[in-house]
């Protein structure tokens, strides 16, 4: 017989934070206001860390978080202007091949920014987005989002899916998001010292015992 | 190297700190009902187990509202921390009790004089390969909850998820006919067209061995 104080076996499964949004982690509006324009990114590195924006085992997105900057009446102005209306994203999960080669595999629906502007703000899913180990989270911006915390170290760096062709990883008018049929794209741009302000609340699939 | 892309025409306002952070995050993840490492179900020593009931915890202790969402979200996962029986208690409960063991766990909206009506439910979860463990399954499909409604526990069959021996202030309530709370054998749980139950079954000094996860639907600042 089993003591009647033994534990249960390890935990099966367990919710994570994929990119998790340390404290101090803002995006840059309005003191120095950029914003995600007309694509689709992830976040590569934050510092040393390759891997954060990767599943660490088959599971399931349930949530999808973001630290949105608060843009003056003027910026927001000029970004309604220039990229639309109503500034919107979505959570995407990416398959990953070679020579940076990324395909959406899962996405949620896009959800609109305006009226949470200035604050970190979690959306639930309606339904959860399957991912598999070491597929990327990543965010798809039609428009424009102010979730930008700059000026970090060189070792922070995102990854956009605009073509990498000439100036074109700083062309932020054409419409490079991962959006109706095009759901591929190479990652080769990539922007150093910025870090993209999303998370993704992950759940791994339950293990049964062997 | 690649500088990332500066809008251009934009003008600096240094007019706010540049250490200002986000206001208060607006949704939060909260476990309903969250277990402690000590609470499991309660096979083999004294082994017992919830038998095709609707059940949900009415108190822990003093708390009376642990089951209960305390805003409006979505349930995305939910967690079981099962007993291991052996395979003597196995075998009866499965002859017993309709074969494998399975659990799904339900939103019930409290109505007038202990009614309670299933207004979503996830799908039957298999439990037998999970035994002696803490298992946590993510949902496919959210389940929508609003504040107040509880967070219930459907058994069609049997699971070992029920930890005895507890305070009296500790209880757990079933969909079974008040006339029948001791009986364990007839099918009492909401599923299929059977949606509502009067809950008057009142179990002390038990603790059904479940909870889920729950995110709150995000709120406009003011």
């Amino acid at each position: 017989m089993l003591s009647s104080l033994a534990l249960p076996a390890g935990a099966s499964a367990k919710v994570t934070e994929i990119g998790a949004l340390a404290e101090g982690t803002a995006a840059g509006c309005p003191t120095e206001c950029q914003a995600l324009t007309r694509l689709t990114a992830y976040q590569a590195k934050v510092g040393p860390d390759r891997e954060l924006y990767q599943a660490p085992a088959d599971g399931m997105l349930v949530a999808w978080t973001i630290a949105l900057g608060k843009p003056t009446a003027k910026d927001t102005s000029v970004f309604e202007q220039r990229y639309g209306k109503v500034p919107q994203a979505a959570v995407v999960v990416l398959d990953s091949a070679a020579k940076l080669s990324r395909t959406v595999v899962a996405k949620a629906p896009l959800q609109k920014l305006t009226d949470y502007l200035g604050t970190t703000v979690q959306f639930p899913l309606v339904r959860s987005l399957p991912i598999k180990k070491g597929q990327y989270v990543a965010l798809t911006v039609p428009t424009w989002a102010p979730a930008m915390q700059i000026n970090l170290g060189a070792d922070t760096s995102w990854r956009s899916s605009r073509a990498s062709t000439g100036s074109d990883c700083l062309n932020t008018e054409t419409q490079y998001g991962l959006l109706g049929k095009r759901t591929s794209a190479f990652f080769r741009c990539l922007y150093k010292g910025v870090r993209l302000t999303y998370s993704a609340t992950f759940i791994s699939n339950p293990m049964p015992t062997k | 190297m690649r500088s990332h892309s500066r809008i251009k025409g934009l003008t600096v306002v240094v007019l706010v700190a540049a250490c200002a952070l986000p206001a208060v995050a607006s949704a939060k993840r909260t476990e309903i009902g969250a277990l402690a490492d000590d609470v499991r179900g309660s096979c083999p020593d004294s082994c017992q187990a919830v038998t095709r009931a609707t059940g949900y915890q009415a108190k822990v202790g003093p708390d009376r509202g642990l089951y209960q969402a305390p805003a409006n979200g979505r349930i995305v996962a939910w967690t079981i921390a099962l007993g291991k029986p052996g395979p003597k208690q196995t075998a009866f409960f499965e002859e017993r009790y309709g074969g494998p063991a399975r659990a799904a766990v339900v939103v019930l909206d409290p109505g007038e004089k202990v009614v309670r009506t299933v207004v979503a439910k996830s799908p039957l979860q298999v439990l037998t390969g999970y035994f002696g463990q803490t298992v946590q399954f993510p949902l496919a499909r959210t389940l929508r909850i609003r504040k107040g409604q509880y967070i219930g526990l459907t058994v069609p069959s049997w699971a070992p998820a029920l930890q005895i021996g507890l305070g009296s202030d500790t209880s757990w309530r079933s969909s079974r006919a008040k006339s029948g709370c001791s009986d364990l054998t007839t099918q009492f749980a909401l599923v299929g067209n059977r949606t509502q139950a009067p809950f008057h079954c009142l179990y002390k000094t038990a603790r059904l061995t479940y909870s889920a996860t729950f995110i709150s639907s995000p709120k406009q600042p003011d």
